[in-house]
């Protein structure tokens, strides 16, 4: 498990939210939407090793 | 973790610098087209008050402009000198095609920049003064809907440049 992983996706986090204000803030709107959406399925592809890691662990532990 | 910073560094200037490019042709066309107002102005004085004949005045102003400007008005003032051309129509549009190319100024710009052509030196002085009025008019709406659009977009180029470059540096980190 490393942190450098969180952090990561903070600083995702809070460079999207700067993003998604710029682009409000100029009215364009659907682009913001859609760097939103963006950056979810950015960290999400991130984290889906862990989770699908994390999802064996709990079959193993409960012997399914 | 030096080479890192260093590529951290390029990427960042690099997405930078687009977004400043990017900026640039909203800031720039509304300077351009206050530049061409003055040298219009300065085309009617001659042609008001100087009655100086239209390629004398147009060389007049190429030597008081800077820039891409001066290369519109001394080509126009050479051609109609050197006789290769008859029609201050076409070579007037000819140099709009040329100054559009080398400036921030946009195809709606240029259809109005393009269209005085046909009025200039088609008619006696009071007439042209009402062209010019009208002309006025025209570049100040345009110039009001570019200051307009440079309000929207600059700032949005420049956060967006720089950001997207944050966000590449982070993924490859």
């Amino acid at each position: 498990m490393d942190v450098n992983l969180i952090f990561k996706i903070a600083a995702i986090g809070i460079i999207v939210a700067i993003l998604n204000r710029v682009l409000t803030q100029s009215g364009r709107d659907e682009i913001a939407m859609m760097t939103t959406l963006a950056g979810t399925v950015v960290v999400l592809l991130m984290i889906i090793g862990m989770i699908s890691k994390l999802f064996d662990t709990v079959r193993t532990m409960f012997q399914l | 973790m030096i080479l890192k910073v260093i590529g951290g560094i390029m990427i960042l200037s690099a997405c930078g610098v687009l977004g400043i490019a990017a900026a640039n042709k909203y800031s720039l066309r509304p300077k351009d087209i206050r530049r061409f107002r003055a040298s219009i102005q300065m085309l009617e004085t001659e042609i008001i008050y100087g009655c100086t004949p239209l390629p004398h005045a147009f060389n007049n102003i190429s030597a008081k402009v800077e820039g891409p400007l001066k290369n519109f008005y001394s080509m126009i003032s050479d051609e109609l000198n050197g006789g290769c051309s008859y029609n201050l129509d076409t070579t007037w549009s000819k140099g709009v095609n040329k100054l559009v190319g080398e400036t921030f100024l946009k195809s709606a710009d240029k259809d109005l920049i393009a269209g005085f052509g046909k009025v200039l030196g088609s008619s006696d002085r009071e007439d042209q003064k009402k062209h010019f009025e009208l002309f006025y008019i025209q570049l100040k709406q345009h110039e009001e809907a570019a200051e307009e659009e440079r309000h929207k977009n600059e700032k949005m180029y420049k956060t967006l440049g720089f950001l997207s470059g944050l966000v590449i540096f982070i993924l490859l980190v």
